[in-house]
């Protein structure tokens, strides 16, 4: 059992081709002879560039959490709704089964990305050799669930459009739901960063 | 038997595989990924979905989507309705976002495996063909008709406690696309594209 880094063999990040790579590095990049993307034994800075963009991630969930993601303006009066207090108002208002997706979804998935992509990170970072095979499949997941969070950002695209009678009704969005949106979009790019390959191959190098 | 040495895109193993049989795939022996599956007709079935798919795209976009009923007065929505009502009260971000997830990326994700699998059943090796299947398999993720849906269904729930929210058209042709294009990306194997622009004959 080897790996494809073991013998000098790079995996094309786009087509999938095993190349041989030259035994000392030459000065420029190499290509895939079949689809000509750059190759790499890893994606580069793999780690770091998932850090920075978990960083960003963090640092915009708080405006996605405490800022309005919409505004229902009714007969005049405007009541803005955070993403926990849009739910929360759902679960009231005996929509179960729709509070509970909406809060899967942009509370549950974003908050679990995050925290999973975290602990993914750290554990290559200190070479923790537990359960790789699980680990990847729960890589898999994050990186297949994240772009289900965009939900929330479609419901109000659509409630947007539906409710604009001016004097009765009107629904706006607010800034949270640009921070949401990022956060949403930067948890995607930092999934899409972090390579798996990573995690296996702290079994080779003793 | 051709056999083909393929390094597992979770973990880096390498291992050998014996050209599979049509309905046949390989799965990595250390981490359980797909290695390799090998589909029938992967560029006649590709087409005829993707050919589907974008004329749902062309009738769900260009057709009412929901109406609002709401103290005697109607007010019909659009799918694009959303995008520009997002942009014109300022929230271009939100707006780009929308439209790339919702209508440019699954447009160009339709047109992608249509001129794919059309340069397939040609037989011809277009030098475009590399671009574009590097692209499509970039651009799988940010086509988000599905989720989409979903919001449709949830702010239909919302807006049902304050009128009476009807579909149209477009949300039936819409509701076909998804399952059209679904059908087209798991008929599509990119692995098919590039073993024939390696010169095989298409599978």
């Amino acid at each position: 059992m080897t790996s494809a880094r073991a013998e000098h063999l790079a995996r094309c990040h786009a087509c999938g081709l095993a190349t041989q790579l030259p035994a000392c590095p030459p000065g420029h990049s190499l290509h895939c002879p079949r689809c000509d993307s750059e190759l790499h034994l890893r994606k580069p800075h793999s780690l770091s560039r998932t850090w920075a963009l978990l960083i960003a991630a963090y640092l915009m969930y708080i405006p996605a959490n405490l800022l309005p993601v919409s505004t229902i303006v009714y007969m005049g009066n405007g009541e803005p709704d955070t993403i926990i207090s849009g739910v929360m108002y759902l679960f009231k208002n005996g929509d179960a089964p729709v509070a509970l997706l909406l809060f899967i979804a942009s509370i549950a998935v974003p908050f679990m990305k995050l925290v999973v992509l975290t602990w993914l990170t750290l554990c290559v970072k200190f070479k923790v050799r537990w359960r790789p095979r699980d680990r990847t499949v729960i890589y898999r997941v994050v990186e297949g669930i994240g772009r289900w969070s965009m939900l929330d950002i479609f419901v109000i695209a659509l409630l947007v459009a539906m409710v604009q009678l001016q004097a009765l009704a009107t629904i706006h969005a607010g800034p949270g739901a640009v921070a949401f949106c990022s956060v949403v979009v930067l948890t995607m790019f930092a999934a899409e960063s972090f390579d798996p390959r990573l995690m296996w191959d702290s079994f080779e190098e003793s | 038997m051709h056999v083909n040495r393929i390094a597992c895109h979770d973990c880096d193993q390498l291992q050998l595989v014996h050209t599979l049989m049509p309905g046949e795939s390989a799965v990595c022996a250390r981490c359980g990924s797909l290695l390799a599956r090998s589909g029938r007709d992967v560029a006649e079935r590709t087409f005829a979905y993707a050919s589907a798919s974008l004329i749902l795209f062309i009738v769900a976009n260009v057709t009412p989507f929901m109406e609002f009923k709401i103290a005697g007065r109607v007010q019909i929505a659009y799918l694009s309705t959303g995008v520009q009502q997002l942009w014109a009260d300022g929230y271009g971000e939100l707006a780009v976002m929308v439209a790339f997830t919702s209508i440019l990326a699954p447009v160009v994700l339709i047109g992608g495996l249509l001129a794919i699998s059309s340069a397939m059943m040609l037989r011809r090796r277009p030098s475009w063909l590399v671009v574009l299947t590097r692209l499509i398999s970039r651009l799988k993720v940010w086509a988000m008709m599905e989720v989409f849906l979903l919001g449709v269904i949830v702010s239909a729930i919302k807006l049902g406690q304050m009128a009476h929210v009807s579909f149209d058209v477009a949300s039936l042709a819409f509701v076909a696309l998804i399952l059209s294009s679904t059908a087209a990306l798991a008929a599509y194997d990119p692995a098919a594209v590039w073993d024939y622009l390696d010169g095989e004959d298409p599978r």
